[in-house]
């Protein structure tokens, strides 16, 4: 979903900052997403390095379509191959993918809305122009015809995925530096000789670090489900990596005999969502109480 | 007349016209330019695994031919010049030209997403305002709680689940049979709508239950609400009245917002479900390496979007005169 979150804007106390994982984790969302990203990302950075109670690629036909047990977590599939493992490797490969487009989208996107809000003028129109034209497609059906035509490959779905939410940093940058443009201490750091490029990067890009940073933590909720969907449809992640979306489609018509492999897939992708979008609105809160004191 | 133009420059509505011109052109440029970044160009990929057996003068007259030898900026202007003139390119695969094919399917996806949105607002309004009239309460908290499930669950999963269970325990699977039209056989048709349009509803119900509850908290703090109750309305007209017929502005808007989500989850769910939409024209041209009817109709598609959200800006203003100071 492409909505876009500019929640209005406060520049933090330092003295807060210092503190800013202890609010974090007295929020009731923050709290719940903070343990819910720690053991998916555990999980995920497990099935990366291949510590898991099995191997997620071999088959065992002797084992096959076993419901799940104490050896079998979440049960095994057709091939005999346990379920947990190929979840906790598709998990991984989920993690890396979503993990290097909204690092790309989210660098980039905050260099063009920061350099867009502070000079204004012609370069602002044009990276608005840019912004619209990428807007103008539905994100599924832009990261979609982007990873259909490039060759298939992990990055390359991550490149589309991450041209796929490069306008929303850009939209979320450009807002505070309007405002921050103005500030007395950027007046005054501008007055004191300071070159304008250096400011940017000295007093305006850590001031909105907190907006950027809850960005971020949606977006990577929104680049997990993009990637499972794309996945899903054929043109994600190519096997033979595990992968979420594909065990989902696999499933489906296995569903009345072994309903585990739709439930094994599907409540991961979830609570990996469910936790990344609550820890977001528990650091929205932490970091502008302001916009959080409505919820 | 002069006056009359002079007012049209400055006007809001203008800029905002002019702008979604600008961005559809921009539009056309990307979507023209996914061609040329493919592997291999139109000439390759209309002949598939034949390709390697051309030689090279052959290439180069199909090239020729094709007129992919002269400037980028040319081949641009004369394949505008074609989408303008209803040339959408030719789907050997189908046996029929693009532009046939998408007004055939159009009207699937367009049924798809009316009935979405109509059940995403029947779901979302009333869940919004049974969520606001006690914030922080138990039901705000259920409320809250589903909606966040709901967005976290991707449209191909909740697809999935609904349509395996109900076809392999219930036995129902109307989606089984061939697509029926809308004019041809309505009882069949809704059937199959049915539960596409349910996936896609209740996940944009979401957004519009949220917007629905932070309007009406919003308004009831107005002081024309104060007065109006000071004045002695009644209470259930005063908040159908008053509250929810000013929060509908924001529910509009964030209803034509979610039309572009809808069109990206038409591909997902007319592939489950097997609706012979645009979604499925797109993603079936992806997979048989059609890029002509990809091209076209992801074209389609991003003007659709485009003038939608236009049309929701345009009635926003309408509705609300206090945007056009901004």
């Amino acid at each position: 979903m492409s909505t876009v979150v500019e929640p209005p804007y406060t520049p933090s106390a330092p003295a807060r900052r210092e503190s800013a994982l202890r609010a974090l984790l007295r929020n009731r969302s923050g709290l719940i997403g903070t343990v819910l990203t720690v053991l998916v990302i555990a999980t995920a950075v497990a099935g990366s390095v291949g510590a898991l109670p099995y191997d997620p690629d071999t088959q065992d036909v002797a084992a096959a379509l076993q419901s799940p047990s104490g050896a079998h977590w979440f049960g095994t599939d057709q091939f005999g191959r346990d379920v947990f493992s190929r979840v906790a490797s598709g998990l991984g490969s989920s993690l890396l993918v979503a993990g290097v487009s909204v690092a790309l989208s989210g660098s980039l996107g905050v260099v063009l809305g920061i350099l867009a809000g502070y000079y204004g003028g012609l370069l602002d129109r044009v990276i608005g122009v840019l912004t619209n034209v990428l807007f103008a497609f539905p994100s599924l059906l832009l990261a979609l015809t982007l990873a259909s035509t490039l060759d298939r490959s992990w990055r390359t779905v991550a490149l589309a995925i991450a041209v796929v939410y490069l306008p929303i940093f850009v939209r979320v940058a450009r807002g505070p530096v309007l405002t921050l443009r103005s500030a007395d201490y950027v007046t005054a750091a501008n007055a004191i000789g300071q070159r304008r490029l250096a400011t940017l990067f000295t007093h305006v890009l850590p001031n909105m670090r907190g907006i950027v940073l809850v960005q971020v933590t949606l977006t990577l909720s929104w680049a997990v489900l993009t990637e499972a969907s794309l996945s899903f449809l054929g043109f994600g992640t190519p096997p033979p990596a595990a992968s979420l979306g594909v065990m989902v489609y696999d499933a489906r018509t296995l569903s009345s005999i072994a309903p585990w492999l739709l439930a094994g897939p599907g409540i991961a992708l979830i609570v990996f969502v469910i936790g990344l979008n609550m820890f977001g609105a528990g650091l929205r809160d932490v970091v502008d109480p302001r916009a959080g004191g409505r919820r | 007349m002069k006056s009359t133009l002079l007012f049209l420059q400055g006007h809001p509505v203008t800029r905002r016209v002019g702008e979604a011109l600008l961005t559809l052109l921009g539009v056309s440029v990307l979507t023209f330019a996914l061609l040329r970044v493919l592997p291999g160009d139109q000439v390759t990929a209309s002949y598939g695994i034949d390709a390697g057996d051309l030689s090279k003068t052959q290439l180069a007259q199909l090239h020729a031919y094709y007129g992919l030898d002269k400037p980028l900026a040319e081949q641009f202007l004369s394949w505008l010049n074609g989408v303008f003139s209803g040339n959408l390119g030719f789907s050997s695969n189908a046996g029929q030209s693009v532009a046939d094919m998408t007004a055939q399917a159009l009207p699937v996806t367009l049924e798809l997403a009316v009935l979405s949105i109509v059940l995403a607002l029947v779901i979302g309004i009333p869940g919004g305002m049974i969520a606001a009239s006690r914030p922080g309460a138990l039901r705000d908290n259920a409320a809250q709680t589903a909606s966040l499930l709901v967005l976290s669950a991707p449209v191909f999963l909740t697809g999935s689940v609904l349509a395996s269970v109900l076809a392999n325990s219930f036995g129902w699977n109307p989606n089984g049979e061939t697509y029926a039209r809308l004019t041809e056989d309505p009882l069949m048709n809704i059937q199959q709508m049915l539960l596409p349009a349910l996936v896609l509803g209740v996940s944009i119900a979401s957004p519009i239950m949220q917007t629905t509850r932070t309007a009406i908290l919003d308004i009831r703090g107005e002081d024309y609400i104060r007065t109006a109750r000071a004045k002695g309305v009644p209470e259930r007209a005063l908040q159908v009245r008053h509250v929810l017929r000013n929060a509908l502005i924001p529910i509009v808007t964030i209803s034509g917002l979610q039309f572009g989500f809808l069109l990206g989850g038409a591909v997902v769910v007319e592939q489950i479900f097997s609706l012979p939409g645009i979604g499925r024209q797109v993603l079936l041209g992806m997979e048989q390496k059609e890029y002509s009817v990809v091209q076209s109709t992801v074209l389609v598609i991003a003007v659709l979007f485009v003038l939608v959200n236009l049309l929701t800006d345009l009635v926003y203003r309408m509705v609300d005169p206090r945007v056009w100071s901004r």
